[in-house]
């Protein structure tokens, strides 16, 4: 079984923390960046198997970053989860604008969160 | 002559004429009978007479013959018995008479009357009538082989006439009876018609009351018929028209009262002279009636226009134009009236002017109003000038404060947004760790499991702070934040918050400093709102401060005012030596959800409304509110209050 990796961006740092315990549970590694710069940096450089964006980042929107990982070269390869803020439709439709393979609405549950990680990142160790 | 005879009646005309009429030709008619019967009457008592005296002549011939002069007289006595014989004679051939017979009182008795006759020269009968055609005489020849004398028969015709004469009054009574008859016939049938006639005779005169009253149509005549039926036309005609005239009279009589209530009217003769004048003219002028009576419209000139006005105005009005202009005239005590006038001429067969009618309002208000109006159209006009400039000035700063209007709206709605975001952070990590907590509590370690619950805790605090600071943004924003301003010391005020903020200082391992110099000064101020700030403004110097110190100062300062005169503010500075803020950011971190953009910040957990929420209630006392930062070196946010003079 070959662990995969999952990239984590938000300001908030309880936030980053309770993200990390639902993607650690799946037994994934874990890398942080605190700003849309780093998110953006750090997703080219390390190409995490899987994306989490909070919208709402200093520097650069997660919309942004996302954005400019779709407008790479192989930007298609990403996996892109936005958490966006629950009940705004106008986030949701920019969400898929800006080509997030998935998005899931703040205030989110860890096991809801699981399940579409799990999806995205299906165990081959069972195999 | 008859019709001054006549009755008027028509009815009676006719039958009188009628009974006339019959009464000539019914006498005439008799007469001309009575005439026919005695003709005849005599031929027939000429035939009877003839036949006695042929008689006496033949029986007398044989006693002429034996000169029988005793017997011949006996034959001659008893034919004189024969009724209406008067006398008989009888002669020689040669006329002398040889016995004579008269009739005395209807008794015939010989006696010689005459001696001798004329007889015929004809030896033959012969008739004549004496004189006045009473008489008559028959001579008749006695023939004995040759003549041998005469019989005169002398025959009265009284009886005949007589006769005559019943027969006469007979027919009188006959046609007497019958014209009485007819005329009472002609009478009845005409009686009908004529009642008609009379009926339509009055109609016609009252037909001049003009009621439309209508007659029964007769329909025993034609003419008649035709005449009824034109009368009531025409009556019916006659009452239209009188109507229309009427209704035409009534109009007019209107439209002169309504000239004569709104307009000055005068009429004047060819030349100009007045002949009447309405009330209004009257009123208008000043005149009396009887004072313009003939006399000429000019008494009226003002002298205000040019000859050549009046020249165009009769040469407009003489060949029978209507004239119209303003003109300005004098009364009669010399006030001056502006009339807008019509002339109207009237004109005769020649197409001569006989009469004008001058029909007038009074504009003199009108005129002055219009001076006035022409003055206050200059002012206007150098007021529109004035205005142009108003308005545009105006108009930038409407637009000025639309762009502003729009800026708050954008701004609103941002906070809106803002709000949302920063409420679900803290409702995130709760829901977040609440959640772990529930799954895996019994894999965890009691400090994590502590960890978690404080994290839930801690933002269930920032929540609830974030929560508050909203609200009183959005009371401040709509007005309806409570003020309960009272006049305080805020130095006292300072200290006892102070005095709270020490223990936390201490336990961060931070100096601390508070300097007062404000004295007994007061500020009107709610203490809870002055409270609200300095713990605000402490707390974020608590938080951006990991060493070093963190100082208060207050401070007096004497400015100008703007009203003139002097005033006293208090100063207050709430000073660290945090990591400070680039002076790009210094206004900005008033703003609301402003905060330095940086992640360490971030972990402070601020809400970033607290500085705004300051400024809210700082600039309602109108005060300041501003930061001074050497970056990296450490921040002071200071603010200024009026105080109050209390001297």
């Amino acid at each position: 079984m070959s662990k995969k990796t999952v990239l984590i961006c938000d300001d908030e740092p309880l936030i980053r923390e309770a993200i990390s315990y639902s993607v650690k549970k799946e037994g994934h590694e874990i890398l942080m960046a605190a700003d849309g710069g780093e998110a953006l940096l750090f997703s080219i450089e390390k190409e995490p198997d899987l994306i989490l964006l909070d919208v709402g980042m200093p520097v650069m929107t997660g919309f942004e970053v996302c954005e400019k990982l779709r407008a790479q070269p192989n930007g298609d390869k990403y996996k892109i989860i936005i958490i966006t803020a629950f009940g705004q439709a106008a986030d949701i439709e920019k969400a898929k604008k800006v080509g997030a393979t998935q998005f899931i609405s703040k205030p989110f549950s860890p096991r809801a969160l699981q399940e579409v990680i799990a999806e995205l990142l299906p165990k081959q160790s069972d195999a | 002559m008859l019709e001054k005879i006549l009755p008027k009646r028509l009815d009676i005309q006719v039958v009188i004429i009628c009974g006339m009429m019959i009464l000539l030709f019914v006498p005439a008619y008799l007469i001309n009978e009575a005439r026919q019967e005695i003709d005849y009457v005599i031929e027939a008592i000429k035939l009877e007479t003839k036949a006695v005296a042929q008689n006496i002549a033949l029986t007398s011939s044989k006693y002429l013959v034996i000169r029988d002069y005793a017997s011949l007289e006996n034959l001659l006595v008893r034919s004189a018995a024969f009724p209406g014989v008067i006398g008989i004679q009888i002669t020689d051939p040669l006329g002398n008479v040889v016995s004579d017979v008269i009739k005395t009182d209807d008794v015939p008795e010989a006696r010689f009357s005459v001696t001798s006759l004329e007889v015929p020269a004809e030896n033959k009968s012969t008739i004549g009538m004496a004189e006045g055609g009473n008489e008559l005489f028959i001579f008749e020849p006695i023939v004995s082989g040759s003549s041998i004398g005469w019989v005169r028969l002398h025959y009265e015709l009284e009886q005949a006439q007589l006769h005559a004469k019943n027969r006469f009054q007979e027919y009188i009574v006959d046609v007497s009876i019958l014209t009485l008859v007819l005329i009472m016939l002609l009478f009845a049938f005409l009686r009908r018609p004529m009642r008609m006639i009379r009926e339509a005779a009055d109609f016609a005169g009252r037909m001049t009351d003009k009621t439309g009253e209508q007659i029964a149509i007769c329909t025993q005549s034609d003419e008649l018929n035709k005449l009824t039926v034109a009368l009531n036309n025409a009556s019916g005609d006659l009452h239209q028209q009188e109507m229309a005239i009427t209704q035409a009279l009534k109009e007019l009589e209107m439209q002169k009262l309504a000239l004569d209530e709104h307009s000055i009217v005068a009429i004047t003769d060819e030349k100009g002279a007045i002949t009447y004048a309405n009330d209004k003219f009257l009123e208008v002028t000043g005149y009396e009636c009887e004072e313009l009576q003939g006399v000429n419209l000019r008494i009226l000139n003002s002298g205000y226009h040019p000859k050549e006005f009046f020249d165009d105005m009769w040469e407009t009005i003489s060949v029978g134009k209507v004239w119209r202009d303003e003109i300005l005239n004098t009364n009669k005590s010399g006030k001056r009236i502006w009339l807008s006038s019509s002339i109207i001429p009237f004109i005769d067969d020649k197409n001569k002017p006989y009469q004008y009618i001058l029909i007038c309002t009074d504009i003199t208000p009108l005129k002055s109003a219009e001076r006035q109006l022409e003055r206050k159209n200059r002012s206007l006009e150098d007021l529109t000038d004035h205005l142009e400039d108003m308005v545009k000035q105006r108009t930038a700063e409407l637009e000025a404060a639309n762009t502003k209007l729009l800026h708050l709206n954008k701004i609103k709605s941002e906070f809106v947004s803002v709000v949302s975001h920063e409420l679900r952070t803290p409702l995130t990590s709760i829901k977040s760790f609440a959640e772990i907590l529930e799954d895996d509590i019994e894999d965890m370690e009691p400090d994590t499991q502590r960890r978690y619950l404080r994290i839930i805790n801690d933002e269930s605090d920032r929540l609830g702070r974030l929560i508050n600071d909203v609200l009183d943004l959005q009371k401040i924003d709509a007005g309806m934040m409570s003020w309960n301003d009272s006049a305080i010391n805020i130095g006292d005020l300072v200290k006892s918050k102070f005095e709270v903020f020490e223990q936390v200082v201490k336990a961060k391992g931070l100096d601390y400093e508070l300097t007062t110099e404000t004295g007994a000064s007061l500020v009107e101020i709610d203490p809870d709102k002055l409270s609200q700030v300095i713990s605000n403004m402490l707390s974020n110097a608590l938080k951006f401060t990991s060493q070093g110190k963190i100082s208060v100062s207050l401070t007096e300062r004497v400015e100008e005012a703007e009203t003139g005169g002097q005033q006293k503010w208090i100063l207050a500075k709430i000073c660290d030596t945090g990591f400070g803020i680039p002076a790009d950011e210094l206004e900005n971190v008033f703003k609301r959800f402003h905060q330095v953009d940086s992640s360490e910040t971030r972990e402070q957990g601020g809400s970033g409304l607290g500085l705004n929420i300051c400024k809210e209630i700082i600039e309602h006392y109108n005060g300041q509110v501003w930061a001074e930062s050497v970056a990296g070196k450490g921040s002071c946010f200071c603010f200024k209050l009026k105080a109050v003079n209390n001297e």
